[in-house]
């Protein structure tokens, strides 16, 4: 039997590979800290602190405006972009894609990937 | 009359009582990011600050002073940067009878230090509670002037309210107007 860990890395890896606009993939706790870091490079601390603070921020927003639950961020870089899903409140899951990449594609695998996380945690 | 805006951040190690401080403050509903804890602060509370705190406290007519809370984690100190952006005035929690808060408000002292250079002033929470350090002794820890710490508990609205308003008044802080 595969451990938690195992199971949220190999859902990671799986979309990563899902297409090549995903360039990597990690999974927060709302406090801020790395639960499975596939994101590449060495940033994965800093981007889990900063993510937890940006979802719990987007949260308060979608809250106080009364657009429903939180469901993601998107955020568009010149070079780059990074998705944050809500993984039910209880972690949330960070996408870094490229330039141009094609997010009908990304947001349904990240949504899938989002579900699955969600029966792990 | 187009209202004095004060911002002052409120800054301090993990469970000092920055959040319960603006709660007691704010006059208008506070808007917190307070998620689950994880790591060892899960041990002492189990809601910890993320990105920020905010409330407003309207002291008297014609006066606005906007609060704004950080997370005590240093791993957080992104937020430290942004929230001290444009600040008139910083207050310092520290739990003094807690050891390590008193280590380490030292470190977000110096760290802010290092940035700005506005008003401080250094609240020494939970003095009720046994072997808690004087704000005297606390300043010692710091090596910092002890006129500028005073013992608060930040769950009392007017011991709060008293200390922020006393601070601010004495020192005729150049505020400027509502940027929006
Ligand atoms: N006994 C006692 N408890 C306090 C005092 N100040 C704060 N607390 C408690 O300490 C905890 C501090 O939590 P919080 O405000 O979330 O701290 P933060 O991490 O600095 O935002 C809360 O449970 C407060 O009720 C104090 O002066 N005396
Ligand atoms: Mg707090």
């Amino acid at each position: 039997m595969a451990t938690k860990q195992d199971r949220i890395n190999s859902v990671l890896d799986e979309l990563k590979m899902a297409t090549s606009d995903i360039q990597g993939a990690g999974v927060l706790s709302p406090d801020g800290m790395m639960i499975a870091d596939k994101l590449g490079g060495t940033q994965g601390d800093a981007a889990a602190a900063m993510g937890a603070a940006l979802a719990s921020l987007a949260k308060r927003v979608t809250d106080t405006l009364k657009v429903g639950d939180f469901q993601e961020v998107n955020i568009r870089g010149s070079n780059a972009g990074i998705l944050l899903f809500d993984i039910e409140h209880r972690a949330s899951l960070i996408v870094t894609v490229t330039q141009g990449a094609n997010l009908g594609l990304v947001f349904l695998e990240a949504r899938q990937a989002q579900r699955q996380l969600g029966d792990i945690l | 009359m187009v209202n004095r805006v004060v911002k002052v951040v409120v800054t301090g190690p993990v469970n000092a009582g920055k959040t319960t401080l603006i709660r007691t403050l704010s006059d208008v509903p506070v808007v917190c990011t307070n998620e689950s804890a994880t790591d060892d602060v899960a041990g002492m509370k189990d809601l910890t600050t993320v990105a920020m705190d905010h409330g407003i406290c309207y002291p008297s007519e014609g006066m606005e002073l906007h609060l704004y809370g950080t997370p005590g984690q240093r791993r957080f100190d992104f937020m430290w940067e942004i929230l001290a952006v444009g600040a008139h005035a910083i207050l310092f929690l520290v739990d003094g009878s807690d050891p390590e808060s008193i280590e380490e408000v030292s470190y977000i002292y110096d760290h802010f230090g290092e940035r700005i250079n506005i008003p401080e002033l250094i609240l020494v929470t939970k003095s009720d509670l046994e072997g808690a350090l004087s704000p005297a002794d606390v300043a010692a820890r710091m090596g910092i002037d002890p006129s500028h710490v005073v013992a608060c508990d930040p769950r009392s609205t007017n011991a709060a309210k008293a200390t922020l308003l006393s601070f601010i008044e004495s020192q005729k802080l150049e505020v400027c107007e509502p940027i929006i």
